[in-house]
C-alpha cells in the first residue's frame, strides 16, 4: 500500500518534471508571463473581475495551442488575488471580492507606515496559499474531488452560520451597533430574484435590480469613497502618511504570519474544492478565525498583520484548489472557474474523468504552469512593494482625486453600466454616515456577501429533507458545525458572566472584610 | 450646350436618386458599412456566448454584412438583453439568442412583468438543440425511470435536481410526476454544474442535465448514468441509453439557442438572414469547431422555429401552476 502511494508520487514527479520541460517552451513561457501579469493588472483595477478578463480573452486564444491558452488564462485567474491586495491596502479601495477582507487591516496597516509589511506578507502568503493548492491538484486531485462531493447543501449551510458566528462575535465596539450592520447586509442581500422561486424580490418593478446590487459596487463606495469622504473632511494634510517604512516584512511580522498563513492555506483549500464556494468566503472564514484564534481580538481593524496574511492567502489556495473539481469530474465552482473551462471547451479540451489519461501533456504542463506562476508572481510582486508604497507618497489633495476616480471606473467596470456607479456613490455616502457614527463595515460586509448563499442553502437543505428539519442534527458534519457556531457565540458571554460573577465575589468578600 | 449638359447631368442624377432609393432602404440588406448586432443576453464566456462567436464570422461572409458583432447584454436571466432585442428596430441589424425554454418561462411568469413574448419576436433560426436526460450516480440502485418511479410509489423519498425553477430539467420532472401520478421532491440547485455535484455526492436520488461536454465524459466513465432522454429519438452518442417515451413517460424536454429579431422584420430580410445562419452552421470548418466544443447543432427554419416554440409554449403553460409543488 505504502509501496503504491510512493509509486504513484513518482509517477506525479516524472510528469511534473516533463510538465514543466513543457513550460519553458518559448511560447508556453511567454504565454505564462503574460496572463500573470495581465492577472496581476486587473485584480489591481477595482470592477473588473477575472471572469470578464478571461471571457474577454477566450476568442484570442482560439488561435494558440489549448496548452498556451490555458496557462495564460489560468494565469489571469490565480494572478489576479496578487494584484486585487495592492489597492485594498494603499487606498482602502478592494480591487476584488476576495481581497475586501484585507482592506480591514491592511489600509490601517498603511496608514501607520506599515503598507510594505502588508503588501509583502501578502503576497508571500499568497505563493504559499497558491503553491499548497497546485500542488493538492498534482497529487491528490481525485481524492480531494470524491471527498469535497460528500458536503452538501446543509453542511454548506452550516459552515457559513458558522462563518459569520466567527465574524460577528469578534466585532469590537457596540455589539448592538455590529447586529445592525450584519442586518442591514442580509436585508440588501435579498434584494433581486429569489434564489430558489425565481420572484423579484424589492425590486419596484426596476428590471435592473434583479440581479441584486452588486456587491462590489457596494464595497468600492462604503469604503473606497466613504474613506475619500471621512478624508476630505479633515484639513487636508500634504500627506496622509509621511512614513513609507520598511518595505518588507520584518523578523517579527514573518513569527506572527506563520500560523495564519498555515490556517490560511488550509482553510482556502477545503473551501476550494467544494463547488459553489467563493474566494471572498475563503477570505472572511480566514479572517473570523485569526480573530478568535488571536489573544488580544482588539487588535484587528486596527492594523494587525494575521489579518492580512491569512485571508491573502485564504484566497489563493482556494483559486489553485479550485482547478481540483474542475480537472477531474468537470464541475466549475466558481463563475471564473467556468470561464477557465469555457476557455478548455472552445479549445477542445472537455475536463472530466478522462483528461488525466486523454491528455496528460496538457494537464501536466497547466500544473507545473502554475506552480512556476507562482514564483513569477512572487519575484514580481516582492520589489514591486517598493514601488507601489511610493504612491502614498503622493499628496493627498491629489490622490484622493485619482482614487475618485479608480473607484467610478471600477463600478462601471462591474457590469459595463452606469447604473452600478450610482450604486456607488450612494454606497460612498452611506460608507461616510457608518463611520462617523461608529457602525462597523465588517458586519455588513460580510452578511452581504454571505447572506444569499445562507438563504440558498437553507432553502436547498428543506428541500431536499422535504422540509424536515433534522436534515440540520441528523447529518454528523452539519451538526459539528451548528454547534461551533453555537459555542462561538455563547462562549464569549458565558466568559463574561464567569468574570462577572467573579468580581461580585470579590467585591462582596472586600466589602465583608472591611465590615 | 451648356444647358444641355446641365440637363442630361441632372436627369441623370435623378434616375440615379430613383435607381437607389429603394435600394437603399430595403432591397440591399445588408447595406454596405452596416453592422449587424448579435445581442447575447448572457455573461461573456459562457456556453452559449462562446457558441455565438463561433458562429458569429460565419454569419458575416455568408450574409455579406460589413460587420458582425456579438453584444452581451446579461442580466435577469437573460431578461435585460431580450427586453432589449424585441424593443429594437425590426430592421434586421440587431437579432439576437432566445435561449428556450428560458425566455418562455420568464414572460410567462407574471411576478417578472416581462415586456416580451412570442407576438414581439421575429423567430429566425434554430441552432442548437440539447435534450435534457435524467441521471443518476454509478452507487445509485436506480437501473431505469421505472425503477425510480416504483421506489417514489413505494412511499420512498425521491428528490430530484434540476438547475433552477423552470429550467428544462424541472419542468422535465414535473411532466414526470405528473403523469407517473407520484410525488418527486424538487431541488433546484444553482446551475448544471451545482446538479452535477449534488447527484454525483448521493446529495439527491437523481438529477436532470443535459447531454453534451463535461457531462459526457461522467457517463462514458460510468460516473454517472442516464435513466432517461427527454427527446423524441434516441441520442447519436450514448445509443444504448433510453427515451423516456420507450420506458412510457412521452416527454419531449430540451434546452435550445434560438436566434430571433424583433416583430415586424420583412419577410426578405427574414429569409436573408435564416439562410446565413443556414450556410454558416453547413461551414465545415464551423462545423468541426462546434463538434470538438460539444455543441449539438440543428437548424431549423423560421416556421419550424415558430411551431417549436408554440408547441413548447403550450406545454409550458399547464407546468406553471405546478412549479412550487
Amino acid at each position: 500500500m505504502a509501496i503504491g502511494a510512493g509509486v504513484i508520487a513518482m509517477d506525479t514527479l516524472t510528469l511534473l518534471f516533463h510538465g514543466t520541460q513543457a513550460v519553458f517552451q518559448p511560447l508556453n513561457f511567454l504565454f505564462l508571463i503574460l496572463g500573470c501579469v495581465l492577472g496581476q493588472a486587473i485584480g489591481v483595477l477595482p470592477g473588473i473581475g477575472s471572469a470578464a478578463a478571461i471571457a474577454l480573452l477566450i476568442p484570442v486564444t482560439l488561435n494558440l495551442s489549448p496548452t498556451a491558452s490555458v496557462i495564460m488564462l489560468a494565469g489571469i485567474f490565480y494572478g489576479t488575488n496578487y494584484g486585487g491586495t495592492i489597492t485594498s491596502v494603499l487606498m482602502n479601495t478592494p480591487g476584488e471580492s476576495a481581497s475586501v477582507v484585507t482592506a480591514i487591516d491592511g489600509y490601517q496597516m498603511a496608514k501607520k507606515g506599515r503598507g510594505g509589511p502588508a503588501l509583502g506578507i501578502a503576497a508571500i502568503g499568497s505563493f504559499i496559499g497558491g503553491t499548497v493548492g497546485t500542488l493538492g491538484l498534482a497529487f491528490g486531485a481525485q481524492w480531494f474531488s470524491d471527498t469535497a462531493l460528500k458536503i452538501g447543501a446543509s453542511e454548506y449551510f452550516a459552515l457559513m452560520i458558522f462563518a459569520v458566528a466567527l465574524v460577528t462575535v469578534l466585532a469590537t465596539g457596540s455589539p448592538v451597533k455590529a447586529l445592525l450592520m450584519g442586518v442591514l447586509g442580509l436585508l440588501i442581500g435579498t434584494i433581486g430574484i429569489d434564489p430558489d422561486l425565481g420572484i423579484p424580490r424589492f425590486t419596484f418593478g426596476q428590471i435592473k435590480l434583479y440581479d441584486g446590487i452588486n456587491f462590489i459596487a457596494i464595497v468600492i463606495g462604503f469604503f473606497g469613497l466613504g474613506e475619500i469622504l471621512v478624508n476630505i473632511e479633515r484639513k487636508v494634510q500634504d500627506t496622509i502618511y509621511t512614513q513609507v517604512g520598511s518595505v518588507l516584512p520584518n523578523k517579527q511580522d514573518l513569527r506572527d504570519s506563520a500560523a495564519p498563513i498555515a490556517r490560511g492555506t488550509l482553510i482556502g483549500f477545503v473551501l476550494g474544492i467544494i463547488p459553489g464556494a467563493t474566494s471572498a468566503i475563503a477570505s472572511f472564514l480566514s479572517y473570523g478565525v485569526e480573530v478568535n484564534r488571536a489573544k488580544d481580538p482588539s487588535r484587528f481593524g486596527k492594523g494587525a498583520i494575521e489579518g492580512v496574511a491569512g485571508p491573502e492567502t485564504a484566497n489563493n489556495s482556494f483559486v489553485n484548489a479550485n482547478f481540483i473539481p474542475l480537472f477531474t469530474l468537470g464541475i466549475p465552482g466558481t463563475a471564473s472557474i467556468a470561464m477557465i473551462m469555457s476557455g478548455m471547451m472552445s479549445n477542445g479540451i472537455v475536463p472530466g474523468p478522462f483528461l488525466f489519461r486523454d491528455n496528460p501533456d496538457f494537464v501536466w504542463t497547466v500544473i507545473a504552469s502554475m506552480l512556476i506562476g507562482q514564483v513569477i508572481l512572487l519575484v514580481f510582486n516582492l520589489p514591486m512593494v517598493r514601488i507601489w508604497v511610493l504612491l502614498l507618497k503622493i499628496p493627498y489633495s491629489i490622490l484622493f482625486v485619482l482614487i475618485l476616480e479608480f473607484t467610478l471606473i471600477g463600478a462601471y467596470a462591474v457590469s459595463y453600466d452606469t447604473f452600478n456607479m450610482y450604486v456607488m456613490t450612494i454606497s460612498g455616502f452611506f460608507g461616510y454616515l457608518f463611520k462617523k457614527m461608529d457602525f462597523p463595515a465588517t458586519p455588513f460586509v460580510l452578511t452581504l456577501v454571505i447572506g444569499p448563499l445562507i438563504e440558498k442553502n437553507l432553502r436547498k437543505s428543506l428541500e431536499i429533507s422535504s422540509g424536515e428539519f433534522a436534515i440540520f442534527y441528523q447529518r454528523p458534519m452539519t451538526l459539528i458545525l451548528l454547534l461551533g457556531a453555537a459555542f462561538t457565540i455563547i462562549w464569549p458571554v458565558f466568559k463574561w458572566l464567569k468574570m462577572r460573577l467573579k468580581n461580585q465575589k470579590e467585591s462582596s468578600r472586600s466589602r465583608n472584610g472591611g465590615a | 450646350m451648356k444647358n444641355k449638359f446641365k440637363l442630361a447631368v441632372s436627369a441623370l442624377s435623378i434616375a440615379g436618386l430613383l435607381l437607389n432609393a429603394p435600394s437603399a432602404s430595403a432591397a440591399v440588406y445588408p447595406a454596405k458599412g452596416k453592422t449587424i448586432t448579435i445581442i447575447v443576453p448572457y455573461d461573456a464566456g459562457g456556453a452559449g456566448d462562446i457558441g455565438a462567436r463561433m458562429l458569429a464570422p460565419y454569419i458575416k461572409t455568408a450574409i455579406g454584412a460589413t460587420n458582425v458583432e456579438i453584444v452581451n447584454k446579461p442580466g435577469a436571466g437573460s431578461q435585460v438583453g431580450i427586453s432589449a432585442l424585441a424593443a429594437a428596430a425590426p430592421d434586421g441589424y440587431t437579432i439576437g439568442f432566445t435561449h428556450l425554454p428560458a425566455t418562455i418561462t420568464t414572460y410567462l411568469d407574471p411576478t417578472r412583468a416581462a415586456t416580451y413574448d412570442l407576438t414581439k419576436l421575429t423567430p429566425l433560426a434554430m441552432m442548437v438543440v440539447v435534450p435534457t436526460i435524467l441521471v443518476v450516480r454509478a452507487e445509485s440502485k436506480y437501473m431505469s425511470i421505472k425503477d425510480l418511479i416504483a421506489d417514489a410509489k413505494g412511499g420512498a423519498k425521491v428528490t430530484i435536481s434540476d438547475s433552477g425553477i423552470l429550467s428544462d430539467g424541472h419542468l422535465a420532472s414535473l411532466q414526470l410526476q405528473q403523469l407517473a401520478g407520484v410525488k418527486l421532491q424538487a431541488v433546484h440547485s444553482t446551475g448544471g454544474a451545482a446538479t452535477t455535484a449534488d447527484v454525483l455526492g448521493g446529495q439527491v436520488s437523481a438529477g436532470t442535465l443535459n447531454v453534451g461536454g463535461a457531462t459526457n465524459e461522467l457517463i462514458k466513465s460510468g460516473k454517472l448514468r442516464i435513466l432517461g432522454i427527454f427527446s423524441k429519438t434516441k441520442d447519436k452518442t450514448f445509443p444504448t441509453a433510453k427515451t423516456a417515451k420507450e420506458q412510457g413517460y412521452p416527454i419531449y424536454v430540451s434546452t435550445s439557442r434560438a436566434i430571433s429579431g424583433p416583430a415586424g422584420m420583412s419577410a426578405s430580410v427574414v429569409i436573408k438572414i435564416s439562410s446565413a445562419i443556414r450556410t454558416a452552421m453547413l461551414n465545415p470548418e464551423f462545423v468541426a469547431k462546434a463538434n470538438a466544443a460539444g455543441l449539438y447543432l440543428k437548424f431549423m427554419w423560421p416556421n419550424q422555429l415558430q411551431t417549436y416554440w408554440s408547441d413548447m409554449q403550450t406545454a409550458t403553460i399547464p407546468l406553471m401552476a405546478l412549479k412550487n409543488s
